[in-house]
């Protein structure tokens, strides 16, 4: 009991080979266990902030083309309506045009047909007086008829100009 | 009575348990058998323990090795302060050891506390390893002058204090063991049934592993204040 | 008187370090009392401050009980 000899040297070894066996078997591992623990945990605080900043990128992002788009909805709208304006107006330009075309050549035709109906009436006109005329003077001569009907149709001419003058 | 100091001289003895036959014989004693088995069991339950550790979905085995070696460590950090954390893993070890060499005694071994040689070793590297942590944090020159401090007229009263040291420590975890251990077999030998079983409990368990921390914490301590 | 008879009285004058362990101990404890009625969240801390000089004041009372021992079994 009270004796010291060579058993503390054997103590002394033994305890050093304890201390090796503790730290290589029992608090190497759990630290190493409670480190790999924390990088993990580290880690994962990482991949959430990057996930984070990543999320808000493409919000931004987003935000961005849908205002693009807003514009672009916003451009195509007008050029449309510009294009259906000026589609409109064309037709419209068209139509008056055509509605022109087809006042005047009525016109015209009516004109024609007008002055055509007056030459005509002109003629029969002629015809009937030369007729009457001849009724009347009894003369059969055409030549006489004509010079006369000439001579009236130029005095009825004069007046009527000088009527609608 | 003299069958009891018989038998109480017979449990203090620390036999011989067989001669390696080299050199003229070396004696190996008990004390240093029941280390062996000590550490023998410190690794077997280390491996065990240690098997498989998971970062995730950790067994209750796990949990319940990583809380208990965090607390140690905490206790041990608690009085080494942040600088000595180097030798954390010695005090762990000595914290260790001497909660089961004192509590070995209730599954029948003989503990190794109750043998001079073993506190005695100790005690010498718990002193080998204050002055060491003394010289490497300050420097032969320096850890030399430290005796003198705070004054000269008190070098002597310092360098014994390295001899009172680990005397101190060595004979305060011997005794208290083997004073336990007394008292134990005398109440024993009065009244053997009921009456032994707090007794026990405070002298085995209880002083067991007090002793065990204060000589963690005197040692740590020792350690504290050499290298500040 | 033997010599066994005075090694007996050796021993026993060697335990009486333990007075000096017990008593100091005792005040400790009346001092942790008072502390504890004091400052009731603090108990932990005093507990512990109280073990642990208890630990060492008994540190004495081992030491005489130590010699003690050395007095009977190295002089027998």
């Amino acid at each position: 009991m009270l004796r010291l000899d060579i058993n503390l040297l054997f103590v002394v070894i033994d305890l050093l080979i304890l201390v090796f066996i503790l730290k290589k078997f029992l608090i190497g591992p759990v630290h190493a266990i409670i480190e790999q623990r924390q990088k993990e945990v580290e880690q994962g605080f990482a991949e959430a902030d990057t996930a984070k900043q990543q999320a808000e990128a493409l919000k931004q992002k987003y935000t961005a083309s849908l205002d693009g788009v807003e514009a672009e909805r916003e451009a195509l709208s007008a050029k449309a309506r510009q294009e259906a304006q000026a589609e409109y107006e064309h037709i419209v330009e068209d139509a008056q045009n055509k509605a022109g075309k087809l006042v005047s050549s009525a016109k015209e035709e009516a004109k024609a047909q007008k002055e055509r109906i007056l030459r005509e009436a002109n003629s029969q006109i002629t015809d009937l007086v030369v007729e009457a005329t001849g009724k009347v003077m009894g003369v059969e001569s055409k030549a006489a008829n004509t010079a006369l009907y000439d001579q009236f149709l130029r005095k009825a001419g004069e007046k009527s100009e000088a009527g609608s003058h | 009575m003299g069958d009891l100091a018989a038998k109480l001289t017979e449990e203090l003895t620390c036999e011989t348990v067989f001669t390696i036959p080299i050199l003229g014989g070396i004696p190996i004693s008990e004390s240093v058998v029941v280390t062996w088995i000590i550490m023998a069991a410190l690794l077997v339950i280390s491996i065990l323990l240690t098997r498989n550790l998971k970062v995730h979905h950790i067994s209750r085995r796990q949990a319940a090795v990583e809380a208990g070696v965090t607390a140690l460590e905490n206790i041990i950090s608690g009085i080494l302060g942040e600088e000595g954390k180097a030798y954390g893993t010695y005090l762990f070890t000595v914290l260790v050891y001497l909660a089961i060499a004192n509590l070995i005694g209730l599954l029948g071994f003989k503990p190794p506390t109750k043998d001079l040689n073993v506190t005695a070793a100790l005690a010498l590297m718990s002193i080998v390893l204050i002055e060491y942590a003394g010289i490497h944090k300050k420097g032969v020159k320096k850890w030399l002058k430290g005796f003198s401090e705070p004054i000269a007229i008190v070098t002597p009263i310092n360098i014994l204090e390295i001899f009172i040291r680990p005397l101190s420590l060595c004979m305060r975890l011997f005794g208290n063991v083997l004073g336990g251990f007394v008292v134990m077999e005398l109440i024993k030998t009065i009244i053997p049934v009921v009456i032994p079983v707090p007794f026990s409990f405070y002298f085995d368990i209880f002083d067991g592993l007090i002793q065990a921390y204060v000589f963690v914490f005197l040692t740590g301590l020792f350690i504290n204040e050499a290298i500040e | 008187m033997t010599s066994s008879t005075l090694l007996a009285i050796g021993a026993g004058i060697a335990v009486l370090s333990g007075i000096g362990a017990g008593i100091g101990i005792g005040i400790a404890t009346g001092k942790a009392t008072e502390a504890v009625a004091r400052q009731p969240e603090a108990e932990g801390k005093i507990s512990k401050l109280l073990l642990l000089g208890s630990a060492l004041a008994e540190a004495t009372a081992i030491y005489g009980f130590v010699i003690a021992l050395m007095v009977i079994i190295l002089l027998q």
